[in-house]
């Protein structure tokens, strides 16, 4: 069974998702099962389950010689945004909706240098100044704009 | 006269002051969307589905939908001008759109490809008046058993008839189901896969899932590949945009054609779009006489895909509202939008909702009206949308990802699961395991449960029973053909397509 270089991803990833799977299989079977007539809760998430280790047994199998080009991953666009989405959600109910908005700007805009500073203001302030029109007095959504 | 009273019935609702407002922000933003590569027609219903909660359900629909199928129109003008396609369906229009505007005839593209827009949308929606009150009355005496058949065809032929590998697209339709499955089991109360986690307890946020994998990891992606093109705004003159005699002589015949594929494809349970866009461009090539033409600015290659797209999208409806399952994920984000709202779609809808179902309807027309006027007389504004730097546009579109999913159930909690299925989403993408499926088997994994409970409580535990329904052994057979492969045609055909639109990439 060869495997090609560029296909560790592909099993990896089929892997991963028989992991999750069997997850779902041993949890699932902790739930109580009934039988054909009358299933209980455990008795469908097996079934997919089982069908999910299938499959993806089946994938990785499939992949293991696949050689296709793919777009190549970089860890400083995705570690930027990731912590952007972050900062905002950690922020928004205790800073209110401004900060967390700036900061969201500002560390995402880390993921695409050059560093514009008065883009990220701009932005910033527009953004904050829209979602609280159309978030918070629109629709009455319970969250402040400086935190309480 | 029946449906001409009902049809009447619905442009009374669709023509209320409230209804023409809703559409129009709906397909306007649609078009945005559509012109902007990067930004899809899901993640952008998605987006908007929270907000549609405050509003009416008709109104909110109106609005959904229009997003829908104005993101079709959009989608071939960056397609045409940067050979960059704002949607995945919009990939086939690159292949003769391009070529046509480094001839200097953009206009004209532009102008042919809305004008097959609009022709396959009201040939769709005609399609859609007469056909949905016949299936809707027939599929009145579907029992649970029949509709888990219909639903393993629709989830089978979803994942299968892509373009990418059977085995991934059946994989991720299983992973969907199982995400279904978090949550309260409701014929039991039990909560399951919940770990404990209250925020669990209603189950995985579709909002959360659907931005996650279709959002924030297309910005995600975007920023990996590190290039967005934009396009100076050069100003495409209504001028410039007249075809001529013999353009229009080679567009009528490849329009009708497309409009009538898109909407047989569109009808058809687990069917979408990109498959209807990607058949009849296929379609085009084999009937032509000057088959070497395709590729170099064929009229036909970008009259009949349109065409063909926007008839799949109007089609799409007609088994999504009269029978409750949907063709492909953006069908499914509205389906889960109108269960939220408390609508359930079946064939009851019709007899139950009339003014609710006629007024959709009767929207439709209006919206392709409206995009009508937004593509050919404003085409220059959505041209210069295209000048909008992506540095910009990223952070933006994070924030209403951000704002959208927390507005859902206020929760931070939702927020963080969007940034996990993004990751998630990011790498599905890279490795070729398509997102669209897993979508799909997420909001029928409720209802594929529901059915096959009950389908065996009333047999009895007899799992003959399947076999036994005519109706629903008509589509396990149908399932069967597709698992089985047999229909080489379409995949060959795709096949062929992809491979063009991947070499031209």
């Amino acid at each position: 069974m060869a495997f090609s270089k560029s296909s560790w991803g592909s099993v990896g990833v089929s892997l991963a998702i028989a992991t999750l799977g069997l997850y779902a299989v041993v949890v699932g079977s902790g739930y109580r099962m009934g039988e054909l007539t009358r299933m209980g809760p455990g008795f469908f998430p097996v079934i997919i389950g089982t069908a999910v280790i299938v499959l993806a047994l089946a994938a990785a199998f499939e992949s293991r010689g696949e050689n296709e080009e793919r777009m190549a991953l970089r860890l400083a666009p995705i570690v930027w945004v990731g912590t952007a989405i972050l900062a905002w959600l950690l922020l928004v109910q205790s800073l209110g909706l401004v900060v967390a908005t700036f900061a969201l700007v500002g560390l995402s805009a880390l993921a695409k240098p050059p560093i514009r500073p008065v883009s990220i203001l701009v932005l910033g302030g527009a953004l904050s100044l829209s979602g609280y029109l159309v978030f918070i007095w629109g629709l009455g959504m319970p969250l402040t704009l400086w935190g309480r | 006269m029946e449906t001409l009273a009902n049809l009447g019935l619905g442009f009374q609702a669709a023509l209320t002051w409230e209804s023409l407002l809703f559409c129009l922000l709906g397909v306007s933003l649609g078009t945005f969307v559509g012109v902007l590569p990067g930004i899809g027609a899901l993640a952008t219903i998605s987006m908007c589905l929270p907000l549609t909660f405050y509003l009416d359900p008709m109104h909110g629909m109106i609005m959904l939908a229009g997003i829908f199928y104005g993101a079709q129109y959009g989608s071939s003008t960056a397609s045409i001008l940067l050979n960059l396609p704002g949607s995945p369906t919009a990939a086939v229009t690159c292949l003769d759109g391009y070529p046509m505007a480094q001839q200097g005839r953009a206009g004209v593209a532009l102008f042919i490809t809305t004008i097959a827009s609009f022709l396959g949308g009201s040939f769709a929606i005609i399609l859609l008046v007469g056909f949905s009150p016949v299936l809707a009355d027939f599929a009145i005496s579907f029992s649970s058993a029949d509709y888990f058949s219909i639903m393993i065809l629709a989830l089978c032929a979803a994942s299968t008839l892509s373009t990418g590998s059977v085995i991934k697209g059946l994989l991720m339709v299983a992973v969907g189901l199982l995400l279904g499955l978090v949550g309260t089991d409701i014929s039991s109360g039990a909560a399951r896969f919940t770990s404990g986690n209250i925020d669990l307890s209603n189950g995985i946020s579709l909002v959360a899932l659907a931005m996650g994998l279709f959002g924030v990891s297309e910005i995600f992606a975007n920023l990996c590949r590190g290039e967005y093109a934009t396009v100076d705004a050069r100003a495409i003159t209504l001028r410039s945009m007249l075809p001529t005699r013999e353009d229009m002589r080679r567009f009528w015949p490849a329009a009708w054609r497309g409009s009538v594929v898109g909407s047989i494809v569109g009808m058809l349970p687990g069917t979408g779009p990109t498959i209807a866009t990607f058949m009849s461009y296929s379609v085009e090539k084999r009937i032509s006489r000057t088959p070497e033409i395709f590729g170099r600015g064929a009229i036909e290659g970008i009259s009949a895909p349109e065409a063909s797209n926007n008839a799949s999208v109007q089609a799409a409806f007609i088994p999504t509202l009269t029978l409750g399952i949907p063709g492909d994920a953006i069908m499914a984000v509205m389906l889960g939008g109108m269960l939220i709202h408390g609508i359930t779609p079946g064939p009851q809808l019709l007899t139950d909702e009339p003014t609710l179902f006629w007024g959709i309807v009767a929207s439709f027309w209006i919206g392709n009206i409206f995009l009508l006027v937004l593509n050919i007389p404003m085409i220059g504004v959505w041209v210069r949308l295209l000048s909008i730097p992506y540095h910009l546009l990223y952070p933006a579109m994070l924030f209403f990802i951000c704002i959208g999913v927390y507005s859902v159930s206020y929760s931070t909690f939702d927020v963080l699961l969007t940034l996990v299925f993004g990751l998630a989403g990011l790498f599905m993408n890279r490795f070729g395991f398509p997102a669209a499926p897993l979508l799909l088997g997420f909001v029928l994994g409720p209802l594929l449960e529901e059915h096959f409970r009950r389908a065996l409580v009333l047999s009895r535990g007899d799992l003959a029973v399947f076999l036994e329904r005519p109706i629903s052994l008509i589509f396990l057979a149908m399932t069967a053909l597709v698992l089985a492969g047999s229909i080489p045609l379409v995949r060959a055909a795709t096949g062929r397509v992809a491979g063009l639109v991947r070499k031209r990439g």
